[in-house]
């Protein structure tokens, strides 16, 4: 035999190499293997009846927000765009295919992370140019904010005051809004000012991707 | 060491209930009470997950070599919270919604590791699930209790139903950890005092 590093002669006879199905060695890596075999099948059997279920409930309540800001639209079309704020863009069109609107999702910085939201867009036309107006606000996640403070954003008399705002009004650049209002051009909740102005962030970056998606497809947006 | 099953099922309701005497799985109670509602959901996921790997560790106790038991242990549980929460999230959403992050993290909560290596791995399979459901339901008593507490100081609501007709202004601070805290705190204190009232009861009689 070779000579290896000095190996203390108890252990020398301990591990021989014929020996190796009956030690201690094999049954720990035997059982943690059934262990894990046996978890790991289980996992599997309840995932498969599971997962079609799991997302049919993702589906219906991504239907229901959409739904929720956009009453009257019988269908919803995915536009397949996202960027670092908006999360999705949903075409909104009535039984004959008339285009709605938008139901845009968000996520625009909060106080403790991004609220997620789901911003519904009427798109009026008039004049040969098209108005695009707030239908409604929703949020759908806003835990990273602190109970109780800046959750008060998610009241309907805060939400609702985003109602009929177009872009203009929303940025406070246009005559529409009275001399008279502070720097503000909506009502944040006191005491709340970054969750206020995440929700406020959201629409905004709503109105502003339907603006650039109707005016990329040739319409004007007064 | 074989002790009666009530005995091993009153132990974990009461004289040694994980959180209040054991104070173990207090992370959970702190983050979890901040509604009846939620604290109820958690308390039968622990339950659940507390009964089911109880029994399979001790069913598995002869065959699982001493070197790798807390690796086991661990495989076991966090696969049984996973089943759990795959199931929740398919047949209780809103529940699923509402405790979120919580769930996954029963796999790390104190009191069900600490019984698999106490109990589970030294006794039968029935006792084992005896103690389970002992401890499990020593736990739901009391994230029970806290959540209801913080529920209506700090929101004026039972279960989302408001109870004092909007006179009350809700103290915001016992939605909050402080609050948490605070509420666990005089709980744990209000235990001990009954319980060194009944024992001292108990010695007088002697």
């Amino acid at each position: 035999m070779s000579e290896h590093s000095p190996i203390p002669e108890s252990r020398h006879s301990a591990k021989k190499p014929n020996l190796f199905l009956e030690s201690i060695h094999f049954r720990i890596a035997l059982t943690l293997f059934a262990i894990t075999g046996a978890v790991a099948l289980l996992l599997g059997v309840v995932n498969g009846l599971t997962k079609d279920k799991i997302a049919a409930i993702a589906e219906e309540k991504a239907i229901a927000a959409r739904t929720e800001v956009m009453p009257e639209a019988a269908s919803f079309n995915d536009l397949s765009y996202s960027d670092d704020v908006v999360y999705s863009v949903y075409e909104a069109r009535d039984t004959n295919g008339a285009l709605l609107g938008f139901a845009i999702e968000t996520g625009a910085n909060g106080f403790g992370g991004p609220i997620q939201e789901i911003v519904g867009i009427e798109v009026g036309s008039e004049n040969g140019s098209y108005q695009l107006r707030v239908s409604g606000v929703s949020i759908l996640d806003m835990s990273d904010e602190t109970p109780g403070v800046g959750s008060k954003a998610n009241t309907s008399s805060f939400l609702g005051q985003f109602v009929g705002m177009t872009l203009g009004i929303l940025t406070g650049d246009t005559d529409a809004v009275s001399s008279a209002t502070s720097d503000l051009s909506y009502d944040a909740v006191s005491g709340a000012t970054y969750s206020s102005e995440g929700v406020r962030a959201g629409v905004e970056a709503a109105l502003t991707i339907a603006t650039q998606i109707i005016e990329e497809s040739g319409g004007t947006v007064e | 060491m074989k002790q009666s099953y009530k005995k091993i099922f009153m132990d974990g309701l009461l004289h040694q209930n994980p959180v209040l005497v054991q104070l173990l799985g207090v992370c959970s109670i702190l983050a979890v009470t901040t509604s009846l509602e939620n604290a109820l959901g958690m308390s039968l996921a622990v339950t659940i997950v507390l009964t089911l790997s109880n029994m399979v560790i001790s069913l598995l106790r002869k065959i699982i070599p001493n070197e790798v038991r807390i690796v086991s242990y661990i495989v076991v549980i966090a696969g049984f919270v996973t089943v759990v929460d795959l199931l929740m999230q398919a047949f209780l959403p809103a529940l699923a919604n509402s405790l979120g992050i919580f769930i996954p993290l029963i796999v790390v909560n104190c009191i069900i590791l600490a019984r698999a290596e106490a109990f589970a791995s030294k006794n039968g399979i029935l006792a084992s699930a005896v103690d389970g459901l002992g401890m499990g339901l020593g736990y739901s008593f009391v994230i029970a209790f806290v959540g209801l507490v913080r529920e209506i100081l700090g929101n004026g609501t039972i279960l989302g139903f408001e109870i004092f007709g909007g006179f009350y202004q809700p103290c915001t601070m016992f939605i909050m950890p402080a609050g948490a805290f605070i509420v666990l705190g005089c709980t744990i204190a209000l235990y001990q005092a009954i319980h060194l009232r009944m024992e001292a009861g108990k010695e007088g009689k002697k």
